[in-house]
């Protein structure tokens, strides 16, 4: 089983350096980048039919939109199959607790983007794939 | 019988020796040792009065004496008594001018025809027990009105229906510019800026329960000078002269205020640059420590100086990073407001 995995960022900096650990980490991994919130939506609404979890790693500031939104928008549609890792450069307190706060989340990390960050991303994909 | 034996100082105006010797003799019959002293004129009378040691306890004025008679003799005898209570003596019944002469100020009015020891005794004790009690009165007449013109706040009276002002204190001239006339002459709308006159018929409209004791809130008003202050108004109703009215009193918070307006535009300054190390400041760090973790997998141990040097930038970036954090921690330890 390998879930598609998602990652929604503005920092085209920091996709190139996360495809590039990720690529390292599990070479084996299905993924799609996306630099807007809206890109992301729309082919996430497109794989609803397919009923199969999938994975998104989300910034919180994006240019179109914040996390925040793009989360309000995902629980509308009552997704069940997108389940969320949040990832943010800010280092406020409340974002965590906002991010608890939606049923869709189901890990909350701080950047920078490490080795250790995206071995831990891959184990919560592994544990959260085979429960599904 | 036993008679009283306090020293009574006694002026007896009386041009007639007769009359005098009479009063004399029905004071004694109640009085064990009176200081009786007899003045045939009102010059004499004035004369007397004017020496200082001289206090009475109670003034016998005869209206007819032969240098002056009825309400002018009155009103110079009550002027000369300094508060000593005064009581009348005539040889005529004058309903009318005893009347007169009680609301000009003698304590008391006596027919000499009727006079008997009794009544001389009974009016002469009255008048003095009335006086003391109307001098306790004044006294603290006078305490309360120097609690309000001598506070150092601002404080006023107006009449609750025409909103006329009826007694102001010199602490609300001094601060408004307006002298006493001129107070008395406005009402609560001339020391409001035109555009707040809605915002007072409200008030007023809120404010006109009698028992709404002390309700404290924040108005603009306009001093005399045109320059508009922010006030803090306290008030509480009050029977003035027979009038509805409130008594207010006036706390000038505009320093206070101002004050206040200053240190929130900097608070809200300072949360924009704790916001701004949190979330803006720190993309750029975290994308600079996810590019050197990157470049730290890449093999560069075959050229230990440039690993050296990457150890350096790292270590860097982990201390702006524990700066940034730092920051945001401080800014956010900061209690809100309620």
């Amino acid at each position: 089983m390998n879930p598609h995995l998602l990652i929604v960022d503005d920092d085209e900096v920091l996709l190139m350096i996360l495809e590039k650990i990720i690529q390292i980490v599990n070479p084996e991994r299905k993924l799609s980048l996306y630099s807007s919130g809206r890109s992301a939506l729309d082919r996430l609404e497109e794989m609803q039919n397919e009923q199969k979890t999938r994975f998104i790693m989300l910034d919180i500031n994006l240019k179109d939109m914040s996390g925040w939104d793009f989360l309000n928008e995902l629980e509308a549609r009552n997704d069940q199959f997108s389940k969320v890792i949040m990832i943010t450069s800010s280092v406020s307190k409340n974002n965590e607790v906002f991010a608890k706060q939606h049923s869709s989340v189901i890990a909350f990390f701080e950047k920078p983007i490490t080795f250790d960050i995206i071995n831990s991303i891959e184990s919560i994909i592994e544990s959260n794939s085979s429960h599904s | 019988m036993r008679k009283d034996n306090k020293g009574y100082h006694i002026l007896i105006i009386e041009d007639s020796l007769g009359d005098f010797v009479l009063i004399e003799e029905y004071l004694l019959d109640y009085m064990l040792n009176p200081t009786l002293i007899h003045a045939r004129s009102f010059q004499e009378a004035k004369s007397i009065i004017g020496v200082s040691e001289n206090k009475f306890d109670v003034i016998f004025l005869d209206l007819s004496l032969p240098d002056l008679s009825g309400e002018k003799l009155i009103i110079d005898v009550l002027d000369l008594a300094n508060g000593t209570p005064i009581v009348a003596l005539t040889g005529f019944s004058d309903l009318e001018f005893s009347l007169r002469s009680l609301a000009l100020g003698v304590s008391d009015y006596l027919l000499k025809d009727e006079l008997t020891p009794i009544i001389l005794y009974k009016s002469i004790i009255y008048a003095i027990e009335r006086n003391r009690h109307f001098d306790e009165l004044q006294r603290s007449e006078k305490r309360y009105s120097e609690l309000f013109h001598l506070s150092p706040l601002p404080m006023w009276v107006y009449d609750l229906n025409t909103l006329e002002f009826l007694d102001v204190n010199k602490a609300a001239i001094v601060h408004y510019g307006y002298d006493r006339q001129e107070f008395l002459s406005k009402n609560l709308k001339n020391i409001r800026p035109e555009e707040d006159l809605p915002i007072l018929e409200e008030a007023l409209k809120s404010n006109t329960h009698p028992s709404s004791i002390y309700a404290k809130r924040v108005f603009r008003h306009l001093k005399k000078n045109g320059e508009i202050i922010k006030v803090e108004l306290g008030s509480s109703a009050i029977l003035f002269n027979g009038r509805q009215a409130k008594l207010v009193l006036v706390n000038d918070i505009t320093e206070k205020v101002l004050y206040i307006e200053t240190i929130e535009t900097q608070n809200k300054a300072l949360k924009e640059i704790s916001w701004i190390q949190s979330h803006v400041v720190r993309a750029p760090l975290a994308r600079l420590m996810g590019l050197i973790n990157l470049i730290e997998n890449e093999s560069f141990s075959t050229n230990p100086e440039l690993n050296g040097l990457l150890g350096h930038i790292k270590n860097s970036s982990v201390e702006l990073d524990y700066i940034i954090r730092d920051i945001s921690k401080k800014s956010e330890s900061i209690p809100p407001l309620d």
